[in-house]
């Protein structure tokens, strides 16, 4: 007896482990036991799947193999392929499969063919395969049979005509309306506001092609667009649409799953190098604003901004202002920079949504703005001199305002520490600005805000904490000087914005330039002799300036140091098809970073050798102007400003390394040797 | 000022991306050091210059039999070492988990299977499987011999774990190994891998 049990055993255990216990039961179910020629009838695979493990859907999530019917049927008759139920996530950390449990109808649609023989049974032959999964895998597979007479009318099966209709009444209805799925690598966005669903409580959106998003990234809904993530393995080509499912609740409490379509967009990356692989939106918020806030802070220091400040703090001393008024100074001065400050990114947003492909730093892009900003540089650095102090009702400048004491006073001085601020914030202030700038246009606003802050946090903190304005040394007559010397400083970024000037509009602009300049000092001089004269003449400089603002037309230039290709994504893919590495210098004559990394480490003998050793081909992108394609190429790297250094290791379709916009010879020489050598990961 | 905010925006960068780091097609392969079936340790760094195949694997995985039992997975592996490409495998199932073995134990079913890779890494921490945001079994990522990752995905076409279908599958590990020793670019760098999950 007990041989017999053990030959029993072995003779069990050597049997595949499907044939002795299948995780999935099947069964071929037919919604007719006879069918007539010509019909189309649902027949559907049942699967009893064990407790506690699942089969797939048709895009199986990370893992996993979708069940499959491979039908062998007479000439003529045609298989739909499976209509699938909605599936369920199924997560299993890091991964996320979509699948099924318990019992499932797959249903197929079967077409008879008209010229099928009546009277002669016909067997519908398929063989399954599917994959069932626990923590392991079990690929099973079963040849499942139904024969179906074939009469002129046709008969119902009553046991499983009325399931398969309750299966196919549950599938996921069409819907109309086409979506829109926009990549923005790492990022997706997909808006579900089309199907007209109202308000949303919960979305999920499952995707047919497994190869678009990350099936493990939670999607988040925000109103009615539910941020997804792209995955690691997007395709080159990338589709033009993308069905998919998609399961909600609605704010009343409505579940469903529709079918959808969506036409796939593919736009800017969604952040800023800094916070590229961040995609949290709360956190890169927060972290922006961080930056912001520290930006904000430094720019007090630049040479535009500082001698206004210094100015309006030493204003305090020599008030002596009681700690009351101190402090409502203090605020009018933030409400003057928060004011000044919003108006600009306000200015920006409109432009945008307006369509206009531009960046930070746009102002600068246009020469008149760029000539305007040289004078009122040139007239601070008069006014500091002491070459006049306007006392008239008509000001443009608002440096009399700022000097006024009191509220309107403190106003103003915010409001143009802002407006002589921007030529400083463009290169300064880039990912931080570059991330606010793809976000909604509350987050936007609320980035400038915090930078708008940080400007005015160390005039505040001196009208808040009367101690510290104790600690300002004593008024005197070095205060004179000091406030003459500031002057050089405003001149040397005079001498700057008069160079950006002549580069966009050539030798028209620093004629015209120069002859203002020389009509603004005329006009200082007559008014200190002869008063009345001066309205006149400011009427008449206000329309000479007027004039040459809008006549002088930009010209493009490059200045260059390096022997330098000029850039374009053509040009980029014939050097990288040569194998050769690539740098790619996105700059404006406007961008102080751009100029010192030029002067410090792109002109720099070492580095210069080093490039043309290693043989990579310098490209700028020169943005000193309006440029539709740099702004674009910028966007695919979550910048809207300069300086952006990409280097390309000579590998076609490679994605570049985003240099730091801060460089320096040792930066750039490690980079170059590293060139065609494995890198770890940073 | 500017020393501050170099310091300030590289710090950020620094944080951000070693957080997140993962291999990226196009961009430079995540270094990584782990120890194999016989204890000793390798770091990617040591492989400079060289292809390195990294094939993530689960012995008792239907989607890794299908390859070994039909003896390509092996023919790939000496093709490829043949070429003087280092071929990795990798074995990231956490102990207790199916695929997880022992040193013992992978070098077993490297002499039963009669393969052939460089070395077997057994990494039943997951560390270097989720550095490299490895998915399933097997899992393919090729570090070309610039460092850089130059194909990520299935080895194959054909999703399923069916030997009869390899045949008519394209193989996209001899393919984009083939490109690379020809010195072109890989034509298919990324595809989505198919396969068991990793058991981590």
């Amino acid at each position: 007896m007990r041989w017999f049990v053990v030959l029993l055993s072995f003779f069990f255990a050597s049997m595949p482990a499907v044939a002795q216990d299948p995780k999935v039961n099947v069964e071929l179910l037919s919604s007719r036991t006879t069918a007539a020629p010509g019909e189309t009838f649902t027949v559907a695979l049942r699967q009893d799947i064990t407790p506690g493990w699942h089969t797939y859907w048709r895009n199986p999530g990370d893992s996993g193999e979708e069940t499959k019917l491979h039908w062998q049927l007479p000439e003529g008759w045609i298989a739909s392929d499976i209509l699938w139920p909605a599936p369920t996530a199924h997560p299993i950390p890091p991964l996320v499969n979509y699948g099924y449990d318990g019992t499932l109808i797959l249903p197929v649609r079967i077409t008879v063919p008209e010229n099928a023989v009546t009277g002669t049974p016909v067997v519908l032959k398929a063989r399954a395969t599917w994959l069932v999964c626990n923590d392991i895998c079990i690929p099973e597979s079963a040849e499942v049979i139904y024969t179906v007479n074939i009469e002129q009318d046709s008969i119902t099966d009553d046991a499983s005509a009325s399931l398969l209709a309750d299966a196919v009444a549950a599938l996921p209805k069409k819907a109309d309306a086409v979506l829109s799925l926009v990549l923005m690598r790492p990022k997706a966005e997909l808006d579900v506001s089309v199907l007209g669903l109202g308000a949303l409580r919960e979305a999920y959106f499952f995707p047919e092609d497994g190869a678009l998003l990350d099936h493990a990234a939670p999607q988040v809904l925000r109103g009615n667009t539910l941020q997804l993530k792209t995955s690691d393995s997007l395709p080159v080509a990338l589709p033009t649409t993308a069905a998919g499912l998609l399961r909600y609740v609605t704010e009343s409490g409505t579940r469903g799953v529709v079918q959808v379509s969506s036409a796939v967009t593919v736009s800017a990356p969604s952040t800023g190098d800094a916070f590229a692989a961040d995609t949290s939106g709360s956190v890169s918020i927060e972290t922006a604003l961080l930056f912001a806030l520290l930006g904000g802070i430094i720019l007090n220091l630049m040479p535009c901004v500082f001698p206004i400040l210094s100015l309006k703090a030493l204003s305090l001393v020599q008030k002596n202002a009681n700690v009351k008024k101190a402090r409502a100074e203090g605020v009018w001065f933030l409400a003057g920079v928060q004011a000044s400050m919003l108006a600009l990114a306000g200015l920006l947003l409109v432009l945008k949504a307006g369509g206009a492909a531009i960046g930070w730093g746009f102002q600068l892009q246009y020469l008149p703005f760029v000539m305007a900003m040289t004078l009122l540089f040139v007239a601070l650095a008069l006014n500091l001199l002491g070459f006049f102090e306007i006392t008239g009702r008509f000001q443009n400048i608002g440096d009399e305002l700022t000097r006024k004491h009191g509220g309107t006073g403190a106003f103003f001085t915010g409001a143009l520490a802002v407006l002589v601020a921007t030529p400083c914030t463009a290169p300064f202030m880039g990912a931080a600005l570059g991330f606010a700038f793809t976000q909604p246009a509350a987050v936007t606003l609320l980035v400038f805000a915090a930078l708008g802050l940080g400007l005015a946090a160390p005039f505040l903190l001196l009208c808040w904490v009367p101690a510290l304005a104790r600690r300002l040394p004593k008024p005197g007559v070095w205060m004179q000087r000091f406030r003459e010397f500031l002057a050089f400083p405003m001149l040397a970024a005079a001498v700057w914005l008069f160079w950006v000037a002549t580069l966009q509009g050539g030798a028209d602009a620093a004629a015209w330039l120069l002859g203002l300049i020389v009509l603004l000092s005329f006009k200082v001089w007559l008014a200190r002799v002869w008063p009345k004269a001066g309205i006149a003449l400011l009427v008449l400089f206000i329309l000479g300036a007027g004039y040459a603002l809008f006549t002088v037309t930009p010209t493009r230039s490059v200045s260059s140091e390096l022997s330098k290709g000029s850039w374009s994504s053509a040009a980029v893919d014939a050097a990288l098809a040569e194998g050769r590495p690539v740098l790619v210098d996105f700059t404006a004559a406007w961008c102080i970073t751009c100029l010192v990394n030029e002067r410090t480490t792109l002109s720099d003998d070492a580095v210069k050798a080093a490039l043309t050793e290693a043989g990579v081909v310098v490209l700028v992108a020169d943005w000193t102007n309006q440029d539709a394609l740099i702004t674009a190429e910028l966007a695919k790297y979550g910048r809207v400003g300069v300086p952006l250094y990409l280097l390309y290791r000579g590998v076609p379709g490679e994605t570049p390394e985003v240099l730091p916009q801060i460089l320096s010879p040792s930066l750039m020489l490690d980079k170059i040797t590293t060139l065609g050598k494995p890198q770890a990961a940073h | 000022m500017r020393r501050l905010f170099t310091g300030l925006f590289l710090g950020v960068v620094m944080l951000t991306s070693q957080a997140f780091a993962a291999a990226e097609v196009g961009k430079p392969a995540p270094a990584f050091t782990a120890t194999d079936s016989n204890g000793k340790t390798h770091s990617l760094s040591d492989f400079a210059g060289k292809t390195v195949v990294l094939e993530w694997t689960n012995h008792d995985c239907p989607f890794v039999k299908k390859f070994y039992k039909a003896g390509k997975m092996q023919e790939l592996q000496r093709a490829a070492t043949a070429d003087g490409v280092v071929w990795l495998s990798v074995i990231s199932s956490a102990p207790g988990k199916e695929g997880h073995v022992t040193g013992a134990a992978a070098n077993k079913l490297t002499t039963d299977r009669n393969a052939a890779p460089a070395a077997v890494l057994l990494d039943e921490k997951g560390t270097v499987g989720k550095l490299y945001g490895a998915k399933t079994t097997p899992h393919f990522f090729i570090v070309n011999s610039a460092g850089v990752v130059a194909y990520a995905g299935a080895i194959d076409s054909i999703k399923s774990t069916d030997s009869a279908d390899i045949a008519s599958a394209t193989n996209y590990v001899a393919q984009a190994l083939g490109e690379l020793k020809a010195g072109k670019a890989v034509s298919i760098p990324s595809t989505q891998a198919y396969g068991c999950s990793v058991k981590y």
